[in-house]
């Protein structure tokens, strides 16, 4: 039984070898071999955009968001404001009201009826050809609805996402964040590039309206609303771009429980979106995203759950196997001291194993650099020792949050528990 | 504007592309495996060269000292010289075949080559076993000499613990106790032992000292047989109630 235990493992492993290379082998061949997007063309005349910002209990981040989307480098006249209050409990209201004095915007007071509410209730009256949301948590820089509204001269271009930063971590989770946002941005070039991007987020995501009106609306989308909009753009053909010189700057959660809770939100989200838009896995009508992306976004969390859990089962078995030992011998460390000695060999080395687990780690490595020098990001993670700490959390140890997070989510969706929005 | 929507595309070229070049980079992994393993049989094989010689030379070394015993000429200088070259041996030879049980747990291919390899091992254990007897008997030397019999997880689960007990007592006594590790299930001379020692699936684990067959025994058991039967648990006495 145990050897055909360790067999099956050792199939499992060996087939996560090769799915985890050959999707980095295919990312990293879309990036050398596809076509660079065309070069912008530079707008000389700018469309009227509506800002809309969905605040629930935002009374501490309303003010900044706002003075963020005023100081935008876009011509005044061109720019409206639509702030909704989503029934907040606390003086996000007020707050909104005292600026009213200060900026001209629309304000929106619903009854909480939740986030995609708010933006279907602002584009109800949206009357301009473009418009973004904002996460009230989120702050833009200022050029950057230019660039945005530049990428929308391809009129199959339906939504053009900024390319989303951490703003100013502050501790270790927030810097692995950081880092992964970073690494994220990259991805989504290179998904961009193949027209597979999955998820248009919250924070300045600027979208066509016609389109948007065209196809519905927002959906509630199991709390996901920008991953079932993208999900729907894509199952209509649209297209949706990621443009790289606008940066919007978003507040990572700083605690493990609202990080936690932040994950199981979207992984559930997306299992649930996956199943309301399983048309899409396998089927060649959709080109590489329904033959290639949906695929893997649909198996990522199986993935990196029986990873880890293999990881653990070995672990356990040699922890297991050290304490049983120690155990056995009454704790007599003095004999083991006596007689330790570290004896190791070139040729103790797995190295089937090792050469691919190389050749992964070196084809990760590419794409760590190629990712900051794309983002333009000059921290080094080599010379900043917080920095590069994280970094070493992030390689060998991130894995596993995550990995715990799928499991809440593979026992909420067994026992149907549902998600909720944690502030 | 006029609605222009996505041209879907199929990179097939790039998916079979991928698909070659993760399947040679896995050919080439494997074919580092083999060499690998090719490697470490090589070096088990001279391993047990370099054993075989050992052997030949403690033989003849034996062959003196019996010669010394039949013309009342052994010293202790001799006796000493050999016990030394004897442990010595033993020590290389215990290394190997921790080596060689580790590389045949991890192994991919040639599981052929490790097993001709095991049994050649297990031979010169005997070997080691038959000779370290006779020299305790012409020297008199102060070890023991402990044959253990073990096999593999469904037919002896209690295995693991023995073999767990025995390693210990051997790093607690060194020298003074020698301890032979025997799979009951190989070919081979193992076969007349276990014959000879009456063992079978149900009586493992077994393990045998000064000649006596013991069923499962733990490493205070062992201590309390060997300290029984010989003089070398006085100097490991202070120490093994300290460790208590």
């Amino acid at each position: 039984m145990v050897a055909f235990d360790d067999e099956i493992i050792k199939i499992i492993l060996w087939f996560l070898y090769a799915v985890g290379l050959y999707f980095s082998l295919f990312w990293l061949y879309s990036l050398l071999f596809d076509s660079k997007p065309q070069k912008k063309r530079k707008k000389k005349t700018w469309p009227a955009v509506t800002v809309v910002l969905p605040m629930y209990n935002e009374e501490s981040t309303a003010e900044p968001s706002l003075d963020s989307v005023y100081a935008l480098d876009y011509p005044k006249d061109k720019l409206k404001v639509i702030c909704v209050n989503d029934g907040s409990k606390d003086n996000t209201l007020s707050i909104l009201k005292k600026l009213k004095e200060k900026y001209d915007f629309v304000l929106i007071d619903q009854k909480n009826q939740g986030k995609y509410m708010a933006l279907n209730n602002a584009i109800k009256i949206i009357n301009t050809p473009y418009f973004a949301c904002l996460d009230a948590d989120s702050f833009i820089e200022p050029d950057s609805l230019r660039n945005i509204i530049d990428d929308f001269h391809d009129s199959s271009v339906a939504a053009v996402m900024p390319i989303m930063k951490v703003n100013n971590p502050r501790n270790l989770l927030q810097r692995i964040q950081w880092f992964e946002y970073i690494l994220n941005i990259f991805y989504k070039y290179i998904m961009g590039r193949l027209d597979c991007i999955h998820v248009t987020p919250g924070p300045f995501t600027t979208y066509r309206t016609e389109i948007v009106k065209k196809i519905g609306g927002f959906r509630q989308g199991h709390l996901t609303e920008d991953l079932e909009m993208a999900l729907r753009l894509q199952d209509n053909h649209y297209k949706i771009k990621q443009n790289v010189d606008s940066t919007v700057y978003t507040n990572a959660p700083a605690t493990i429980k609202a990080f936690v809770s932040q994950r199981t939100r979207w992984y559930q989200g997306t299992m649930y979106n996956v199943k309301d838009y399983k048309h899409f896995l396998f089927n060649r009508r959709y080109g590489d995203f329904g033959l290639f992306h949906m695929p893997l976004v649909a198996l990522s969390g199986i993935f990196t759950l029986v990873g880890a859990l293999i990881f653990f089962y070995i672990m356990y078995q040699d922890t297991f196997a050290q304490i049983k030992r120690m155990y056995l011998t009454h704790f007599d460390f003095g004999t083991y001291m006596k007689n330790f000695s570290l004896q190791f060999s070139f040729l103790d080395v797995n190295w089937q194993v090792m050469f691919t687990s190389l050749i992964l780690f070196f084809i990760l490595f590419i794409m760590i650099y190629l990712s900051f020098e794309y983002v333009n990001e000059k921290i080094s993670i080599f010379k900043n020792i917080k920095y590069f700490i994280m970094f070493l959390v992030y390689l060998f140890g991130y894995n596993f949050l995550l990995a715990y997070i799928w499991l809440i989510v593979v026992i909420n969706l067994t026992f149907r528990k549902t998600t909720t929005w944690v502030k | 504007m006029k609605d222009k929507r996505v041209q879907r595309k199929i990179s097939r070229v790039k998916y079979i592309l991928v698909a070659l070049n993760t399947l040679i980079i896995f050919i080439v992994g494997i074919f580092f495996g083999q060499q690998l393993e090719r490697a470490r049989v090589d070096m088990l094989y001279n391993e047990l060269s370099t054993q075989n010689l050992d052997y030949q030379n403690l033989i003849t070394e034996y062959e003196y000292i019996s010669y010394l015993i039949n013309t009342k000429n052994l010293d202790n200088v001799t006796c000493s010289m050999i016990e030394t070259t004897y442990y010595t041996s033993i020590s290389h030879l215990d290394n190997a075949r921790i080596k060689l049980e580790n590389y045949l747990n991890s192994a991919e291919v040639n599981q052929n080559d490790y097993s001709i390899l095991r049994d050649r091992y297990s031979n010169v254990q005997i070997n080691y076993w038959i000779l370290g007897d006779q020299i305790k008997k012409a020297c008199n030397s102060d070890f023991v000499t402990v044959l253990y019999f073990f096999g593999d997880k469904k037919v002896c689960p209690e295995c693991d613990d023995q073999g767990i007990y025995l390693s210990y007592i051997k790093q607690k006594y060194g020298n003074k106790v020698m301890v032979f590790a025997l799979d009951s299930a190989q070919k081979g001379p193992i076969r007349l032992l276990v014959n000879r020692y009456g063992i079978t699936n149900s009586t493992l684990p077994a393990v045998v000292i000064t000649d006596r067959v013991y069923g499962f025994l733990t490493s205070d058991k062992v201590q309390s047989i060997i300290c029984k039967n010989d003089n070398i648990c006085l100097s490991n006495q202070n120490e093994s109630t300290t460790a208590r």
